[in-house]
């Protein structure tokens, strides 16, 4: 099977919809789409994270520096695709917005701009992230009860349907749960939907969307996509997000997140999506394999042969196209565009490849050297220690507070019989003192009076 | 005795007091804040034992938080420190979220850095100050690790003749065998380790 769905983000749309409006055989036209690109270009530089004031600045990866073949290229894929995932575009807690007087409403400002490309394309869209997002805290509700959740998520969903019903192939109500590293106060984003919808929350909140949807007029699935489901390091992963999902009703689709990488156990890989998919067959879903991209892992990027990490790849990506041809449940393959771009032009280039010729690696340049220098550049290796460090972590916060629960009830021993407690047993230690000492004073003194009595006499 | 050499090594051994007391110090401040951060983190955050692993630890709870998380998801990647602490004040901003313990963490992040840089150039001062009575010490960057003991012998033998041929008084014989062993000590176990006693230990409670 081939891939047939991609991702596709606003500035994306933006930039294929400006090209598109513009006759590139003829050489002025071309000339005032790059002014226009560029200008684009810096506008994108002033817009913000949606519902944050945050300015993205010159950091979207794959597109601060597109050029116009790129877009031409990025043109032809959308037109070919059968959906376009809409990278959060449409994320009920990133487009919900509050007024000062505690108002809610949507922006959909950049879901239209993806929406009006599918409709000029005849494509379906996938909203992802729409309602639980497993990595990220929802702090905008953070605050609100249940039952205004559950009023917010209704009219978010009633919304999606008017305005994008007729193009929506599939809603991912949940996404990416058991990433939970999203700790505010300290909750995780996964605690804080069972603090207020309790174990059941993923059933509640697909109720509530399914409530909104008509689906006599429009032909719309639910799905739940998860992280790191073939990855051999999340086994338990696995079979906790297989557990869950016998039991969730009105759900449609399971999403497989796959961004693979060089040197991942193939064979792992065939294994965990004939379990996955033996479940969802069991369970009438389909699958999809989304985020699907294999990129150069970091040991291969430095070891620098380029025919070794492109032999690797091709052997990951051929497995899982071979795979999903072969079973009738996996229905689409979803990529990421960006990083078909991140590893053909730019994450090669960044490491040094020379991809045009040789294929050897050049000297350090300034680029490669500033992309190593980021902050956010993890090495492979580096992510897999820090993961043992928060595991360990977590058990010393877990050994930390037992131990804080057994001095606590050490204390409790200790403490002043209360009026509502006088028969439990664990207050009894001070009032057996209290008497004792009562009853020693009393013998004490009546001790003392007779052998006074006794000298006297 | 080569009077000139030996005022050379005690010019050199000063400085390189200098900065040994400001990387303590600098340590010992990682120490107190870090140990702020494992409260303020309510245990997410447990000081490490190298450097690196503090750095590695630190950098995996501050890409965890809700900005960086969001920043990814947007695609927003290859930012530098600095650029971390714009979207960092701006986030807190929008969220109405109390982000002081990213902002601890991010400074101790740059102390240890600043700890590093200091240490590398304390190195460099150890080695140059060496230089002179045994040329060869600059090889040691590029030696492999087997070959350390071989050298560290050879070296203290050169620095044994110089003594022997009085070319060295005592004293600086003394401070020339105790940069000698830093240099060496660098070379074998990296970086400066947390001392143990403030490492989390199960009887800490």
């Amino acid at each position: 099977m081939e891939q047939s769905g991609i991702f596709i983000s606003y500035q994306m749309a933006e930039a294929i919809e400006l090209i598109e409006s513009f006759d590139l055989s003829k050489v002025e036209e071309k000339s005032k789409a790059e002014e226009n690109l560029q200008e684009l270009k810096k506008r994108w530089l002033n817009d913000t994270l949606p519902g944050t004031n945050i300015k993205i600045g010159n950091k979207i990866a794959g597109m601060q520096d597109i050029t116009i073949e790129e877009v031409i290229q990025l043109s032809a894929l959308a037109k070919q695709a059968e959906t376009y995932t809409l990278e959060n575009a449409g994320a009920f807690q990133y487009i919900l917005l509050t007024n000062e007087n505690g108002e809610f409403s949507f922006d959909f400002e950049k879901l239209d701009k993806i929406a009006t490309l599918a409709r000029k394309n005849n494509k379906k869209i996938i909203v992802d992230s729409a309602i639980v997002f497993g990595d990220v805290f929802p702090f905008k509700i953070a605050n609100l009860d249940k039952e205004t959740i559950s009023k917010l998520i209704g009219e978010y969903t009633k919304i999606l349907m008017e305005k994008y019903g007729d193009i929506i192939d599939r809603i991912d109500v949940l996404n990416a749960i058991f990433e939970r590293g999203q700790v505010s106060n300290g909750n995780n984003s996964e605690e804080f939907w069972i603090k207020t919808f309790g174990n059941n929350y993923a059933q509640e909140i697909i109720d509530i969307v399914r409530s909104k949807i008509n689906f006599s007029q429009h032909n719309i699935k639910l799905g739940w996509n998860e992280f790191y489901l073939t990855n051999s390091n999340f086994q338990q992963r696995k079979i906790d997000f297989l557990n869950r999902i016998k039991s969730v009703r009105g759900l449609d689709v399971i999403g497989v997140q796959d961004k693979f990488m060089s040197g991942e156990d193939v064979e792992y890989i065939v294994k965990s999506l004939d379990e996955i998919s033996s479940v969802c067959k069991e369970t009438n879903k389909e699958v999809c394999i989304t985020e699907f991209s294999c990129s150069a892992s970091g040991v291969d990027l430095r070891n620098g042969n380029i025919e070794t990490i492109n032999s690797k790849i091709q052997s990951i990506i051929n497995t899982v196209k071979n795979y999903s041809s072969k079973n009738d449940n996996i229905k689409r393959i979803e990529g990421r565009v960006s990083d078909k771009f991140d590893f053909n032009h730019k994450e090669l280039k960044d490491y040094g490849f020379d991809i045009s010729t040789t294929g050897k690696k050049n000297i350090v340049s300034e680029r490669q050297k500033h992309i190593r220098e980021s902050f956010d550049n993890r090495s492979q290796i580096e992510v897999q220690v820090y993961q043992q460090i928060k595991e360990k972590n977590k058990m010393i916060k877990q050994q930390k507070s037992k131990q804080k629960e057994k001095k606590n009830s050490k204390v409790k021993i200790l403490t002043p019989a209360s009026p509502n407690n006088t028969g439990s047993n664990s207050n009894k230690g001070f009032t057996n003192v209290v008497i004792l000492s009562l009853i020693v004073s009393f013998v004490c003194g009546a001790l003392f009076a007779i052998v006074y009595m006794i000298i006297r006499r | 005795m080569n009077n000139n050499l030996s005022l050379k090594i005690l010019e050199f051994y000063i400085e390189i007091d200098k900065i040994h007391d400001n990387i303590d110090n600098k340590i010992f401040n990682f120490i107190t804040k870090a140990n702020e951060l494992v409260e303020l983190s309510d245990d997410n955050y447990q000081i490490e034992k190298t450097l690196k692993l503090n750095k590695i630890a630190l950098k995996g709870f501050i890409l965890d938080s809700s900005c960086c998380v969001n920043l990814k998801n947007n695609n927003i990647t290859n930012y530098s420190i600095q650029e971390l602490k714009n979207y960092l004040i701006q986030y807190e901003k929008d969220f109405n979220e109390d982000y002081s313990r990213y902002y601890l963490a991010v400074t101790l992040y740059e102390l240890i850095e600043e700890i590093e840089k200091l240490v590398d150039l304390k190195i460099d001062l150890e080695i140059k100050s060496l230089n002179e009575i045994i040329p060869n010490i600059n090889n040691i960057k590029e030696t492999d690790k087997t070959k350390l003991e071989d050298i560290y012998f050879s070296s203290k033998n050169q620095l044994n003749e110089y003594f022997k041929n009085s070319m060295l008084d005592e004293k600086t014989y003394n401070i020339c065998i105790e940069i000698l062993n830093n240099i060496f000590n660098f070379y074998i176990n990296g970086y400066p380790n947390i001392p143990d006693e403030y490492l989390y230990k199960n009887d800490d409670l």
